[in-house]
């Protein structure tokens, strides 16, 4: 024990912050059945609100701190709370999208606004140490921790005692009948994303001394928070705060065990996704409940005709192959835009087409460009057998994110393989069996390809032929159960499919061409390296694409052009810092759109959200209840039906 | 009065209910009959504004209250106890019944709200501390009634109060709604126990595939014509 | 009602002239301390409709749940043409031959009415196996064409074919949903309440439909409904259920003069 503790001061003034951010991060996602990706991006606004009014404008920090940690909150969650409140009918994709969406907006505003390098954030609070069990401590640490400390356990009280939390409890429970019993469950629900707001803010001033005022950082930081929030099984807001602490003292004693293995370095910072990880591997299932109510996706009409599209698919590639005659200079911009085409269509596979979510795209694209520069510059390997061989490599790492898929569907399915993604991030990318003691690798063209030009082609030639893979897959057998699994996955399996297995064949398909797209981008690039992989590269490419999911098959070639190209256009830098800010709110005003749509499908034209019927059908949480709230999906008839005439009460007309 | 006119409602594809025209005169009890699925819990759902109707208008006390939320209408005197239990059940028999005094107000309401509730079902009483879904299906129901009562409703709601309940609970939970109507609550009340509805009402609405198909006084159905209707006895 | 003792297990053969169709023994399904459905035992054989009736909350779709393999029940087996299937995944039990649909219609929305139908047949085809997930052989391409130009003709959808489905109204949608279990060839037909939002004609129709096809293929149905006009119509043997029991089973003229039957569903006080 003695030993131990010097860990457990460590592990628990450092986990008590990432708890009270978990805890912020469960209340809203209880009371609004809406997960908020964007929570650690609160965390960063708070923090650079700070250092603007108080770095830059000179207020003093009591000052600063009060507006950017008491005033600002307020506005941020009655914002959120309207934003959540149209999402909530909507389907699992578009509330994760939304959110995160939302993340990549106000992270690349931070960026464009304050620049990339991590500012020096002022150390507002007291920077002595003190001797505690032998080691030295930070005082501003253990004010930190015991801030976070004293807010969790003051919002605990408050949850348990006060009508406000008891009504917070209740509209967890039901909504639905706490506006029954004369309480609005909106204005609930605003106080919830008011404190989860207050909770992050707090996180992120604690935290920014300590890490620098990075907005990406502070971010992933709060990211750590999604390991806590699994601890307390996103439910439980004690074994939450507990989760954070567990957290700190896990990463704590591994710093300690893998002193002297060089390859383990990584993964002390990574213990939140282990746990992240872990716990919805080996949870069961029916420990984890989504609140609030889900949607399948509505029908769209295709904005143009099959004739249509099939003349703009022969025109683009005829463009395509005009292009470098008419963009000179610009070439490699264009020709990466190819790369990711086929990147986007990989994932258009998976998540447009069957409905599933994975948020590691970028982390198999990532294993196909090393792998492709290992084979073809280290073994020696002929040019596309490099390349195929690299696709082949990523698909069992597909599968392998295919099987949370198996068991956790829509968020739970989107947080274990966000988990796996910043876990190749944190641990696969740094080591030198991936990219190498350098951290990049050279990658070659094909023999007589070398030239931009030539390889353009080339490119060209990989992108038409996934794309056509793609469209093929879409019109056979396969594609038709992929269709209907993004539909209704229980109907198809009454139906007799073994579902499990289309939806690892999915995976796998997808992970195959995600490899071949990271073999092309490396060598494209000439080099493969983590950089252009980052986990939240996973989160803006899906942002990308659900912005222009509306136009179907040409999302892909759309997401490509305007990621990639569209920012080199732009005349001034300024331009190409806020490209992402559109695409974060563009994807999210197209999630709130088709939650929407999705919604007025299903018929929820409830003042309220949450349509029993919905949760009723989800098989599993069924009950007499459910049974009978199924039965409040009544039945209607057209026909004029029995016709009772007074006194007598008998059938007529039959 | 509560007044539905020319209702029309559904969910999505599926339109319930078809120019429903009722009403629900103050301190009366108004049965409300039809098979499984006839639209009678669609019915409820509009009068309390859990559900805006697609057209026809729902008026009380003669204000046009079409598409208010429904805690707007619990405030005015609306009270809907919906099918299943309607209870919190994670939430402890005093936070439930803090809930139903206007949801969880001053200390003093909470406990005039705890002596009302186990005033009208004392096995309540000895269980405020345990959690809604500790108590039996029930006490539970009784929990959920008890809404009724401490909120002063005007007009109560109710779908299917004693599905799945045991006969002498059912006879506990008909002899409060008696007391209900005659302290002036009036009651909508939609129950599988039809001849003991009929026994409370002073007005009866039968509807079909979501059509007022009867409406008169319960006198006037008979048990033949009704037990026809629903198992189809010829 | 005979009970003949399982000596088969699993012999797709013997499965086919096996008449005893879907069976269910005591099954019992709890969740939490709430019993749904208690110890209910009920056949549902091959060649005729069987009706499963009961006011609301009675525990009928949760039978049906258990017996599709949607739910696990707590305690008791259902076996299928003689095989046990008690622990079988729901895709396992379709591809031995039972086919549902569902109250709420769940179809494949963005789908085209021709696809849904088409994958009622596919979809058992496909099976669990990666490559005939994959290959669609000329045969079968074959096969799925011809159940599911039956299958349309038979529920008159065929104006509908290239609509999409989730634009289609109450009516036909409950009709697609029942051309796409048709086109699959089971051999037991689980319908839950299919005849709602259907008009009378619709109504009508769709009892001819179900007539037909258990004269013709020998299928047999079993069938929630609250129409009671056609539950009396077709069924040949009905199980009437409340507060998740058994309460009383026998032909439709018995049904209707039941006491208990009546008691059921209007109260004990009735009459």
């Amino acid at each position: 024990m003695g030993e131990l503790a010097p860990f457990l001061i460590i592990g628990v003034t450092s986990g008590s912050v990432y708890g009270l951010a978990a805890m912020g991060l469960v209340l809203t996602y209880k009371t609004s059945g809406v997960f908020n990706f964007a929570h650690g991006a609160i965390a960063a606004v708070a923090a650079f609100a700070f250092y603007e009014l108080h770095t830059v404008r000179g207020l003093p920090w009591p000052v600063a701190l009060l507006l950017a940690v008491v005033v600002l909150p307020p506005v941020v969650a009655v914002g959120l709370e309207r934003v959540t409140r149209g999402l909530a009918g909507g389907t699992v994709t578009t509330k994760i999208v939304a959110t995160v969406g939302l993340q990549l907006a106000i992270v690349s505003a931070l960026i464009a606004h304050y620049g990339g390098a991590g500012l020096s954030f002022p150390r507002f609070l007291p920077t002595e140490s003190v001797g505690i069990v032998g080691i030295n401590v930070g005082i501003d640490q253990l004010i930190s921790a015991g801030v976070a400390a004293a807010a969790a356990v003051a919002f605990f009280v408050f949850f348990r005692a006060s009508p406000t939390g008891t009504r917070m409890r209740a509209v967890v429970d039901n909504p639905e009948l706490l506006s029954l019993a004369g309480t609005n469950p909106v204005a609930v629900r605003r106080w919830a994303w008011l404190i989860g707001t207050w909770f992050a803010a707090i996180s992120g001033v604690l935290l920014a001394p300590q890490i620098g005022l990075d907005a990406l950082l502070l971010t992933l930081l709060v990211v750590q928070a999604y390991g806590a929030a699994a601890v307390g099984l996103f439910a439980s807001l004690p074994l939450t705060y507990a989760g954070g602490l567990l957290i700190g003292v896990l990463a704590a004693l591994a710093t300690n065990l893998v002193a002297g293995h060089q390859w383990l370095a990584q993964l002390p910072p990574a213990m939140p996704f282990v746990v992240l990880f872990v716990v919805l591997l080996l949870v069961p299932r029916h420990k984890l409940v989504e609140p609030g109510a889900h949607a399948s996706p509505a029908p769209v009409a295709p904005l143009v005709s099959p004739a249509t599209a099939r003349a703009l698919t022969v025109a683009a590639i005829a463009v395509a192959a005009v292009l470098p005659l008419l963009v000179g200079p610009r070439l490699p911009v264009y020709a990466s835009a190819l790369v990711f085409v086929l990147i986007f269509t990989s994932l258009h596979l998976l998540v447009r087409i069957s409905g599933q979510i994975s948020l590691a795209h970028a982390g198999l694209v990532a294993i196909g460009a090393a792998t492709f520069a290992h084979l073809a510059t280290g073994v020696g390997l002929p040019w596309l057998g490099a390349v195929a061989l690299a696709g082949l490599v990523v698909v069992p790492v597909g599968m392998i994110v295919a099987v949370p898929a198996i068991r956790l569907a829509g968020l739970f399915l989107a947080l274990a393989t966000f988990g796996f993604a910043l876990l190749l991030e944190k641990v696969a990318y740094p080591s030198d069996w991936v990219f190498g003691a350098q951290g990049t690798l050279p990658a070659t063209r094909p023999a007589g390809f070398d030239s931009d030009v030539a390889f353009y082609y080339v490119l060209l030639a990989f992108t038409v032929a996934g794309l056509g893979l793609v469209a093929l897959i879409t019109r056979s057998r396969l594609g038709r159960l992929l269709r209907a699994l993004a539909d209704s996955p229980t109907t198809l399996s009454t139906l007799g499919l073994g579902i499990n297995v289309t939806r690892i064949t999915v995976f796998g398909l997808s992970a195959l061409i995600a490899g071949v797209a990271g073999a092309l981008h490396a060598a494209q690039s000439h080099a493969a390296s983590a950089t252009p992989f980052s986990a939240l590269q996973s989160l803006t490419w899906l942002a990308v694409l659900v912005l222009f999911g509306p136009a179907r098959g040409a999302a892909p070639v759309l997401a490509a052009l305007f990621l990639v190209v569209a920012p080199t256009y732009g005349t001034s830098d300024a331009l190409t810092d806020w490209m992402p800010v559109v695409f974060g709110l563009g994807a999210l005003l197209v999630a709130v759109h088709e939650a929407g749509r999705a919604q007025r499908h299903a018929g929820g034209s409830t003042a309220q959200q949450g349509e029993p019927s919905r949760a009723a059908e989800r098989i599993g949480a069924g009950s007499a209840a459910a049974e009978r709230a199924e039965r409040a999906v009544s039945r209607a008839g057209d026909r004029p039906g029995y016709r009772i005439s007074i006194g007598t009460a008998r059938e007529g007309g039959r | 009065m509560l007044r539905m006119r020319d209702v029309s409602a559904g969910y999505g594809h599926a339109p319930v209910l078809r120019e429903v025209s009722m009403w629900v005169p103050p301190r009366s009890v108004v049965a409300l009959l039809g098979a499984n699925g006839a639209g009678k819990t669609t019915l409820l759902r509009v009068a309390s504004g859990l559900l805006a109707p697609s057209a026809g208008q729902l008026s009380l006390d003669g204000e046009d209250v079409t598409g208010r939320a429904p805690h707007e209408l619990a405030r005015r005197g609306i009270c809907h106890i919906p099918e299943g239990r309607g209870v919190f059940p994670k939430l402890s028999v005093r936070d439930n019944i803090a809930l139903h005094a206007g949801a969880g107000g001053a200390a003093g309401d909470v406990a005039g709200a705890v002596d009302k509730a186990v005033s009208a079902f004392p096995a309540l009483g000895r269980k405020l501390s345990q959690p809604a879904r500790a108590l039996s299906g029930g006490q539970q129901q009784m929990l959920a009634l008890s809404r009724a009562y401490i909120a002063e409703a005007d007009y109560v709601l109710l779908d299917e109060v004693s599905m799945g309940l045991a006969p002498v609970v059912v006879d506990e939970i008909f002899a409060f709604l008696g007391t209900l109507a005659e302290e002036g609550c009036a009651l909508l009340l939609v129950e599988q126990y039809v001849s003991r509805a009929l026994a409370l009402a002073d007005y009866a609405y039968l509807i079909t595939r979501g059509s007022v198909t009867f409406a008169g006084e319960p006198g006037e159905l008979d048990a033949d014509g009704l037990a026809e209707h629903y198992i189809g006895t010829t | 009602m005979t009970h003949r003792v399982d000596t088969e297990h699993g012999a797709d053969a013997a499965a086919a002239a096996d008449t005893s169709g879907l069976r269910a023994t005591e099954l019992t399904v709890r969740f939490g301390g709430n019993t749904a459905v208690s110890g209910i035992s009920f056949t549902a054989p091959r060649g005729r409709v069987t009706g499963l009736i009961g006011p609301n909350g009675a525990g009928k779709t949760t039978t049906f749940n258990a017996c599709s393999g949607l739910l696990a029940p707590s305690a008791g087996r259902v076996a299928l043409f003689g095989e046990d299937v008690t622990a079988r995944g729901p895709a396992r039990r379709a591809r031995l031959g039972l086919g549902r649909t569902f109250q709420r219609m769940e179809l494949f929305d963005t789908l085209t009415v021709e696809e849904n139908v088409a994958l009622g047949r596919e979809a058992r085809l496909a099976g669990s196996h990666p490559l005939r997930q994959v290959v669609n052989p000329p045969a079968q391409r074959k096969a799925v064409r011809a159940a599911t130009e039956d299958a349309l003709e038979l529920c008159m959808l065929g104006q509908q074919r290239r609509a999409i489905a989730g634009s289609l109204s109450t009516g036909q949608r409950r009709l697609v949903d029942l051309a796409r279990v048709l086109a699959g060839g089971f051999s037991v037909l689980l319908l839950d309440e299919p005849s709602s939002g259907l008009d009378t004609a619709e109504t009508r129709r769709f009892g001819e439909i179900i007539g037909r096809v258990v004269a013709e293929h020998g299928s047999g149905v079993l069938l929630v409904e609250h129409d009671m006009a056609l539950v009396m119509d077709i069924c040949e043997h009905i199980h009437v259920l409340d507060f998740g029991e058994l309460v009383f089973a026998g032909t439709p003229s018995e049904v209707r003069s039941s006491e208990t039957v009546r008691a059921a569903y209007l109260g004990s006080e009735a009459g």
